[in-house]
């Protein structure tokens, strides 16, 4: 008697599944017996003509049973645990990298957290390998799984090292606590050691290193995330009430900022980076230097523009929390380079540009392009500006030094020099040319 | 061999097995055991040596148009587990349908 491929396949499939879960050695033996036990089962009701609803509810409760018997098999729980826990971790772990890499690491363009993210995503990515491996009991497993948690525990020590401090105590606990668990449960004394010698060494080190820094830093973090995401609840907890900041000739205070994040909308181009910090703490005060950088999309041309500044930070302790107490912004020019080109490219820029705001000329001098202020019969003159020189950040863009200027060669179709953009403290102002 | 104590589950099982049902299936319906139960059970019995399996003649499947079963059989250790097991359980029944005698007011 032939059986209905439909009637049977299903449960077919079902043991198929969960026999990739038995141990390999006995894996051949119990999918055969329990195949055996369903086309048995199903050929005998077909024959006493049984074979209906109820009939094969009951089967499938039989089958079901399959689940549970794999779960028994010696040794299988323990290895249940690990796998799911180092899905659990793998996706926990690598959600979280991920979002940093994509967010603050690429177009922030800090190298440090960079390298950090894409590191936690390898050993995300191992975790997953592992797994499997442990799953397929593969014959590298035992070796995938102390690497992975070598790796682990190496990088989530790095990571909440001082003084860059990127990752908390609960990152620190899950990444490097399981590597830990991993690397015990498949037992290797000597990599067991070498394990103790890892995490001994930067232990050491974090002992000794003075830790208000780190947390002052970590609260600066905190508060940018707050400030990019406009969390009121967040930046009121970490700013003091009594916050008072200047930036230019704006002053404010904490009811003003609180104000601004409620009343603008989330940049999602926007990142706010600090680099080039110093931080001095004496009991609950402390004052941290850097330099900001913004770095947004323009909504006009979608470039990616740049923003510098300098601040000064003061934050008090209380309750055991570092808040903001005080800042002082001061915008600095971009910090460019001049990049090396063929001068024969000036003689398309070399002619007299016109502007709302004042007029200039291009000229060449020896292997130089200088621009060099008009005077004007308007009451805007360009009287006092001294002529300076337009140094080449590429073919057609060039900037002043010491100042917050650039002047960006523009081209109609037929390749010829039609205008310029001057961007200058970060408006840009269009010079038609004249001649 | 260490003594064996078998589980009620373990002595329903084996009952099924002196009676005659060979196979996980057969045993599951006539103990009214879950798959869950019965094949983690007869693995755990045949380890310790009180069942042991077979596979069904090949041929002889195969003729029938089906595939071979495992079967399963009390081994000599397996019947005087077994005959201790319910003697522990009826002794156990008797206690139970006493009357427990008051000790207290």
């Amino acid at each position: 008697m032939r059986l209905n491929f439909d009637n049977q396949a299903m449960y077919l499939y079902f043991v198929h599944a969960m026999s990739l879960l038995v141990p390999r050695q006995a894996r051949l033996d119990w999918r055969r017996e329990w195949e055996a036990e369903i086309v048995n089962h199903l050929r005998v009701l077909q024959k006493r003509n049984r074979l209906n609803l109820k009939s094969k509810v009951d089967l499938w409760a039989k089958v079901a049973g399959a689940s549970f018997d794999v779960a028994m098999f010696e040794n299988n729980r323990t290895r249940f645990v690990l796998i799911g826990l180092n899905s659990l971790v793998a996706v926990t772990m690598g959600s979280a990298a991920v979002q940093e890499f994509s967010i603050r690491d690429v177009r922030g363009g800090q190298l440090q957290p960079f390298f950090l993210s894409s590191a936690v995503i390898i050993v995300s990515v191992l975790f997953i390998i592992s797994a499997v491996a442990i799953l397929r009991e593969s014959s590298a497993e035992r070796s995938l799984v102390i690497i992975t948690g070598v790796l682990s525990i190496v990088v989530h020590v790095y990571g909440t090292l001082p003084p860059h401090g990127n990752m908390g105590y609960l990152a620190l606990l899950i990444g490097a606590g399981y590597g830990l668990v991993m690397i015990l449960i498949y037992q290797r004394m000597k990599f067991i050691l070498l394990v103790a010698f890892v995490i001994a060494s930067p232990v050491s080190i974090i002992s000794q290193t003075p830790r208000p820094e780190a947390e002052v830093l970590r609260t600066e973090q905190e508060q940018r995330e707050a400030y990019l995401k406009r969390d009121i609840a967040k930046t009121e907890r970490l700013v003091a009430d009594e916050f008072i900041f200047t930036s230019g000739r704006n002053v404010g205070d904490k009811a003003s900022l609180l104000d601004f994040l409620k009343t603008t909308a989330v940049d999602p181009t926007l990142t706010l980076t600090a680099e080039d910090t110093r931080v001095a703490v004496d009991g609950d005060t402390a004052i941290v230097i850097g330099r900001r950088v913004e770095r947004r999309r323009r909504e006009d041309n979608n470039r990616e523009g740049v923003a510098y500044a300098r601040y000064v930070r003061t934050y008090i302790k209380r309750q055991e929390r570092w808040q903001l107490l005080a800042e002082h912004l001061e915008t600095i020019p971009a910090e460019r380079t001049a990049v090396k080109i063929d001068a024969k490219i000036y003689d398309d820029y070399v002619g007299e540009y016109e502007s709302p705001i004042f007029d200039f000329a291009v000229i060449k001098d020896g292997e130089r392009l200088m621009a060099v202020p008009k005077e004007r019969t308007t009451t805007r003159t360009s009287q006092g500006r001294p002529p300076g020189e337009l140094l080449p950040e590429s073919e057609a863009e060039f900037f002043l030094r010491g100042r917050d200027a650039q002047v960006i060669f523009m081209r109609n179709r037929k390749g010829e020099v039609t205008h310029a953009i001057m961007r200058i403290n970060g408006a840009d102002i269009r010079a038609t040319r004249r001649k | 061999m260490a003594k064996i104590t078998l589980s009620l589950s373990a002595t329903a099982i084996l009952q099924a097995l002196a009676h005659g049902y060979q196979y996980g299936f057969d045993i599951m319906d006539v103990t009214g055991l879950p798959s869950g139960t019965v094949y983690p059970a007869l693995r755990r019995l045949e380890k310790s040596g009180v069942v042991e399996s077979r596979w069904e003649d090949e041929a002889a499947a195969h003729k029938d148009q089906r595939p071979a079963r495992k079967y399963y059989k009390l081994t000599g250790a397996g019947k005087a587990a077994l005959s201790e097991a319910i003697g522990r359980y009826r002794r156990l029944e008797g206690t139970l349908t006493r009357k427990p005698k008051r000790t207290t007011g």
